[in-house]
This record gives C-alpha cells, structure tokens and sequence, in this order.
C-alpha cells in the first residue's frame, strides 16, 4: 500500500485530511462517552421509559431493536441470497431480466426513509397490521433486500468461471457446483454484506418513525403483534427534548445502538473468518 | 479434395475388451455437420468425424479457430455460455447426447474435460478428487479411488500419500495433474483436453504428455493444443482446425509429412496463407 | 474439406440408437439434473427472485400510485413552481421547490465537506502512510460508517450547533450548516471506502511506469493515479451524494421544519426528508390530500436518489 515517499503537497493534503477525519472519529465516540457516563447501567438496560429522566431506561426499545434484527435478517437473508443465486447462476442473460436486476439492485441507494413510506402504506394501512414489530420487521426486510441482494451477487461473481466450468465438466449438476462450490467460496463475501444490510437496518431510524414507531412504550414487545418500539427511534425521542437529563439518555441509547452494531460486525467478522478458512 | 479423410481402422484391434455397447471397431464419437454459433458469431461450422474408441486425437489450428468451441461440444459445455447455439448431431457409442430429455451431467460424466487454466476447488488435494464421485452417485471407498487416480497420473507417490495437502500448495505441473486425476474419477470413456500444457513450463508439460502415452486403458482422449511437436508425438489421429472449419483430419503422421489440404501445409510450416 | 459430404464412416455401422436418454454412469447413482432436489433448488431461488422483484415493484407502485392520486388534484405544474409548501395552511400550497432547494443546499455542503477530506484520506492511507496508520485511518471510517444517523442527529444538535454560537452569535436552533457539517461527516466513509477502492484497482505497474519516468509522486497522482480511477472515483461521489439527499435524523433534528426559500447557512430549513418524517408522525389519514403530499414527496425523493445511484451503478461498470 504504501508506495510514495512522503513529499509535495498531495501528501500534506492528505495527512491534514487523514488528521481530520482521525479526530472527527474521536470526538464523536469521546463525546458519547462522556455523555452517557452515569447512565449506563442494568436499571438503564432494563428499565421503561419514564417521564423522569432519573428512571428512564431502553429496555422495551432494546427488546423491539432484537426483534426488528431477528425478522429481517429471517427474511432479507434468504430472499436476498437466494435471489442472488437466481440472477448469478440460473437467470438468462437477456435484457428483460438484466433490467430486472438492475433495477432492484438500485432500490440499495434509496434512502431507508422511502421504503418507510412504502411500509407505511403496504404494511401498517394496505395489510392492515398497525403499527406493530411484524410490520417494522417486514419494512425492514425490505429495506435490506437489495443490499443483500447486491453485496451477495458481487461475491457469487468473485468465484472464479473456472472452478464452476471444471464442476460441469466433472458431471456436477447445477444445484451441485451452486451448493459444494459457488455458495461456500461466496460465503466469506456473502456474509460481509449481511452484516453490513443488517447493521443498516438496526441503525435506521428513519423507517421506523414513519411507519408509527412509539416513542412511548412500557413494555417490552413479546411478540411480533406488539406495538412497535425500537432503539433508534428512542434515541430520536430523546435528542428532540433539550432539558439535560435527557440528552445523556440520548447519548446513552446511542451507545447501547452502536454496541450492539459493533457486536454485530464483530460476529460477522469471525463467522467470516471461520467460513474464509473452511473455504480455503 | 481429396483429404484421406477416414482414419484407417486400428492395426490392432483395441486392447479394450468388447463390451455390451456396439461394435468395438465403431467409432466412439461421431460428430455429423456439428455447428455452433455464439449470438449470430459462428464459431463452429459443420464439422463431421469420427473418433475411434481408445485412440489420441489431437485437434490443432491457429488460435480462435473453434478448437475449444469443438472440445467443448463434445460434452454439452457450450450451452453453459449465454447466447450459444448447437445444431447437427454427436453420437456417442451410438446414442444421440444433443436430445433434449438427454441430462448434461449425464453426458459430462462419460466425456470429462480438462482445462487450459488448472481451475482447483477449495480445499485439499482428496477434496477436489472427491467432488466428482461423490456429484455422481458414487457409492464405493473414496480413498481407494483417489489413491487409484493419483497413482494413475503419478502424483500419489509424489503427494507421499497424503491426501489432505491443501490442492493450492501444489506446484502448477502438479495442479493440471490433479486436474486430470480429477476428472479420472469419475471413470469417463473420453476425456478432453483443452490446451493442457499451454500454461505450463516444459518441465510440467513433459509430465502431462507422458500421461497420455501411458495409454490408460479404456480411455479416448482429444487434446486441442498450440503444440504442434506435443500433437506429433502424443496422437495417433489429428485435426486440422482452421476459422471453424474442419480443414483436414487424418493420421496424424500422414498429416505432418504429407498434408493433403494447402492450408494445413501453410500452417504446419508457418507460413501466413 | 470436409464439406463434400463424404463423412468419415467406420467400416461397421453403429448399432441403431437405443432410444431414450442417457441411463446413470453409476449404478443406483441417479442424482441427474432432473432429480428432485435439482428441481426444488432451482424453484427456490426463481422464487426469491421473484419476491425480490415483487418488493421492489411494490415501493414503486406504492408511491407511484399515491403520487398519481396526488397529482389529479394538485397539477404536476404547480407542485414544481410554486414557491410555498404550505400544506397545512387554510389554503394549502404545494411547492416543492422550497424542499428541494433545502435538500440541494444540505448535499452540496456535504458535498463540500467529505468530498476533498474524504478522497485525500483515501489517497493517504493508499499511498502514503504506513501500514499502522493506515490501519487506524480504516478503523476510524468504520466507527464513522458504523454511527447511526440518529446518533448524528443527536451530535449535531446537542453539540455541533452550540459550537458554532461562539462562531456566529445569530445562528438559529435549528439551522443548515450544522447539519451541512454533520451530513459531510456521515457521508464521508462512503466517499473514503469506495474512493480508497478505485485507487485500489489501479494497476502498480501504471504507477511503476509513471514514477519511472522521473515524474514526482504527486505528479504521478494526479496526472496517472487519479485519471485512471476518476469513475470509480466519480461513482463513489454519486453514492455519496445520493445518501446524503435522503438523509433524514440528522437534518431532522438539526435543520428545523421551517419549508422556506434561504441562502442563509444560519436559518433552519425543511428538506424532503424532514417534511416526509414530520408529516407521517402527524398521523394523517389515509386518502386525505395530506397523506397523498407525502407520498408525492417520497416519490420526488425517490427518483432523485434512484436516478443517482442508478448514474453511480453505472460509472461503476456495475455489470460485467
């Protein structure tokens, strides 16, 4: 990687721009720290929501986010693979479908906010379902979809043509060469890209307040039928309210999120990791 | 033109002993104005042989002149490229392998097919001899076949015996071995060669010929190759290739000595036509 | 030539064709391509393909269809020229143009913001720092890349805005450069990430040839390295552009929901995606003329940004 001595002014320009970007990310995670210290603790994880600062907690958010995570990755994950599998490996390369696939590929650049709106109309209206998990599970899922389907079809593609040539030529048959061959040298790639799907969708507040997600649930939801509360859509309730206690709430739900993110892509690194040695 | 186009029937008769099929003199694969064309390219046009059963056949011919598309045909490989169209007929032992209700793997299983690019699976050296049995139904020990094969192709000694090496540590002569060894598995009655030794140094190339002047038995075998000394020393038959058609097919030392087509002339002695 | 028609021919004629396909080369071993779990397999994934493209049609549809409803009653002329969106008002005006300047102004400072820092970090952790560096440069765009947007949102109004008070005493609660800011700094892991991957693709033998050559290194960048990357580059900057338009927490929280036509960085504004988020939490009903300006509004959004990323896809060569 490296390759250039360092001289002239496109190196000053980057290091000064290397320098920024370094401390921006400090910043940000120091002042998070700072903020949420004194609220991070078991009575914060457990506790409800509360009109008083002092006993507020994101239990009920924490449990709907797990949810949230669980029904899209049950859904997105199969479809969109599986999908993947369909345009890499079975599809005919005409037009029609190429255009096809194109086009869901682009849905991946829309913003979570739109497919709220679509959510809104298709799941919570047009089904009927309320505001409930089930419908920002489904809202979600779609949301994911074509990312997994993207990041999926972009590592079926890395596996080389010659290795599937060789798997035909020693009489594998399709569903063989996809199963013994394509799908675990994919694996690796195919699993980055469901954690950076799913990591997208636990962020996403956006597609959840549209969809009706309620700043004020006592209760944790125990089943998909449950009102729809999730830790995103907290840490908007609170950052919208100016009075000190709870902006620290508000830093504190952030941090409970992006621990959970974290956690979130250090499983998918090792599960990566496992899958690259198994592959090789 | 007046190309000795029919190979003389064998000196002797194969050293295959006759089996329930057709007459064992009767050509293995026979090949009746076979065309294919990718989109509205042709890359093939009506080429008709025979391929006798236990023979080398070695298809030459500048590069881009269809040897790959014909190998390629042999064993319904073209038809996993978008776009591309077979007609005419194959017969093998007989048996028309373009039908429609004829499965792909089932004719792929008879007539194996090596690479130009020693294309390896993950995994170790057992795993990648493994792949095609165990696709195929193959319901014995896997161990003695893979220790069969190896041995065959002269990499089980070389290996020490030990089949978990990881197939990516093995030299490049080594990995189009394996190759080979690979596709033996499967126990095909034709095996094809697509430029084996083309990526390989002299060396390795020395390995894989002596492979096919080991004579497996029961084995026919078609090499396209760029290999003009490699084609002249290893077959017994060859095919001169030419912008997808069938130019001159012969005997191969009759064909080298004594070309009968002005085009293959010019191409054996390099002339540009 | 073979043309003439006198095909090789064995002096013994083939046995007649048995008919019927091919029997299984193994005994017992009947696992051909029509077997059931071939078939059950290739059902399978036609059908997530199909649900795939189902869901995409079906956010399609849906805006399309509430945006059309829209349009009968609010002529497509208007919504595009008046300058007021005032839908709540006793005389309802719908001109988007107001969200839509409000959303440009949003991109293009975030544009300012992570385009330079985000392709010169790119070029530096690729081709001048070491590797240590380099490393602590990845992490640090991954924690960026990894923040949700609400937690920006949450930064940018608690912290960012009230930094820049001591600057300008008269910026507002809610205002367009706070969120110009933190918008640059979402975007820019994306900026990073996939510029850093078109310099990536750019052959050393390219840079061997040029440096060979005695040109300096930043000659090198900017006359060899840059050019040859310039549309995964170009691609990355689509993508970035496309995110940070339909960015909502941050401009949400941070530049307000006044819908007003300014050139003021300093005075709160309402974007696409503030007026989308603000007026599904007002709970309208459906089939009311409210309910269809939201979905009028997605649907701008959503060609917007399709049309981006699509552009993006593009210069990315995204198919083989």
């Amino acid at each position: 990687m490296k390759r250039f001595r360092h001289h002239g002014p496109v190196s000053a320009a980057g290091s000064v721009a290397a320098s920024v970007t370094l401390a921006t990310a400090m910043t940000l995670i120091a002042i998070l720290l700072v903020q949420a210290r004194g609220v991070l603790d078991f009575g914060f994880l457990l506790g409800t929501p509360s009109r008083f600062a002092a006993q507020a907690g994101i239990g009920p958010a924490l449990a709907g986010t797990l949810w949230l995570t669980l029904l899209t990755a049950a859904i997105a994950c199969p479809v969109g693979v599986g999908a993947a599998v369909y345009f890499e490996e079975y599809a005919p390369r005409t037009r029609t479908m190429l255009a096809i696939e194109s086009a869901v590929a682009n849905l991946a650049g829309v913003p979570p906010l739109v497919f709220g709106v679509a959510g809104l109309a298709l799941f919570v209206r047009g089904l009927g379902l309320g505001s409930t998990v089930l419908a920002g599970g489904l809202t979600l899922a779609m949301l994911a979809l074509p990312t997994v389907l993207v990041t999926s079809q972009e590592a079926i593609r890395q596996v080389p043509t010659g290795v599937r040539a060789a798997a035909y030529a020693l009489g594998a048959t399709r569903w063989e060469v996809i199963r013994r061959q394509v799908l675990p040298a994919a694996a690796p790639g195919i699993v980055t890209g469901l954690t950076l799907a799913l990591a997208r969708t636990a962020g996403a507040a956006a597609p959840l307040l549209v969809i009706g997600a309620a700043s004020f649930i006592t209760y944790a939801p125990g089943t998909p039928g449950d009102p729809l509360t999730a830790l995103p859509t907290r840490v908007f309730a609170w950052s919208a309210r100016s009075q000190p206690g709870f902006t620290a709430l508000a830093a504190g739900a952030g941090v409970v999120l992006l621990a959970l993110l974290l956690v979130l892509h250090l499983a998918g690194m090792a599960l990566r990791r496992r899958l690259a040695g198994a592959a090789r | 033109m007046s190309a000795p186009v029919t190979p003389p029937p064998p000196a002797a008769p194969p050293a295959t002993p006759p089996r329930d099929g057709p007459h064992p003199r009767a050509p293995l694969l026979s090949l009746g104005d076979l065309s294919v064309r990718f989109g509205d390219r042709p890359a093939l046009s009506g080429v008709s042989l025979d391929i006798p059963r236990g023979r080398v056949v070695a298809v030459i011919g500048p590069s881009g002149c269809g040897k790959t598309t014909l190998l390629r045909a042999l064993n319904r490989m073209n038809e996993l490229i978008p776009g591309a169209r077979t007609s005419g007929s194959l017969l093998f032992d007989g048996q028309e392998l373009y039908r429609r209700e004829t499965d792909p793997a089932e004719v792929r299983r008879r007539i194996g097919m090596v690479f130009q690019e020693a294309a390896l699976f993950p995994g170790s050296v057992f795993d990648n001899v493994a792949f095609g049995p165990r696709a195929s139904g193959f319901g014995g020990d896997l161990h003695a076949l893979a220790e069969e094969v190896l041995t065959a192709v002269g990499l089980w000694a070389e290996l020490g015996e030990d089949l978990d090496v990881p197939a990516v540590s093995l030299a490049a002569g080594q990995r189009q071995q394996l190759c080979i060894a690979r596709a033996l598995a499967v126990r095909p009655q034709v095996l094809l060669l697509d430029e084996p030794t083309t990526a390989l140094d002299p060396t390795a190339t020395a390995r894989i010929e002596s492979l096919m002047h080991a004579q497996l038995p029961h084995l026919t075998i078609v090499i396209a190759t760029n290999d003009l000394r490699l084609a002249a020393r290893a077959s017994s038959l060859t095919a001169y290739l030419d912008r997808g058609e069938l130019v001159e097919y012969g005997p191969t030392e009759t064909l080298f000595t004594n070309p009968a087509h002005p085009r293959t002339e010019s191409y054996l002695t390099g002339r540009i036509p | 030539m073979m043309a003439d028609g006198s095909r090789p021919k064995s002096p013994e004629p083939a046995r007649a064709p048995p008919d019927g396909p091919l029997a299984p080369a193994f005994p017992g071993g009947g696992t051909a391509s029509l077997a059931l779990s071939e078939r059950v397999a290739a059902r399978f994934f036609q059908l997530c393909a199909v649900l795939a493209a189902l869901a995409a049609i079906a956010v399609a549809a849906t805006l399309g269809s509430e945006a059309v409803l829209f349009f009968t009653e609010v002529s497509p002329v208007r919504f595009f020229s008046e300058l007021a969106w005032t839908p709540l008002a006793e005389e309802p005006r719908f001109g988007v143009l107001p969200l839509i300047a409000a959303t440009a102004q949003i991109t293009a400072g975030a544009a300012v913001v992570a385009f330079p820092l985000g392709l010169l970090t790119a070029i530096y952790a690729e081709y001048y720092a070491d590797p240590r560096v380099a490393g602590l440069l990845t992490v640090a765009v991954t924690v960026l890349a990894a923040v949700p947007t609400v937690v920006y949102g949450y930064v940018a109004l608690n912290f960012v805005t009230p930094a820049l008070r001591n600057i300008w005493p008269s910026i507002e609660a809610y205002n367009g450069i706070s969120a110009c800011l933190v918008v640059g700094v979402m975007i820019l892991p994306t900026v990073a990430l996939l510029s850093r991957g078109a310099l990536k693709a750019v052959s050393p033998s390219l840079t061997d040839a040029g440096l060979a050559l005695g040109a300096s290194s930043a000659r090198v960048l900017v006359r060899v390295v840059l050019p040859a990357a310039s549309r995964g580059i170009a691609a990355a900057l689509a993508l970035a552009l496309a995110r940070a338009a339909g960015e909502t927490m941050i401009v949400t929280l941070a530049a307000g929901n006044q819908a007003r036509l300014t050139w003021s960085p300093l005075e709160g504004i309402r974007t696409l995606t503030a007026y989308i988020a603000q007026a599904s939490m007002g709970d309208a009903a459906s089939g009311t003329l409210e309910y269809r300006a939201f979905f009028a509004v997605a649907a701008v959004l959503f060609a917007i940004t399709y049309a981006v990323n699509a552009l993006g896809r593009w210069l990315a060569g995204g198919r083989r």
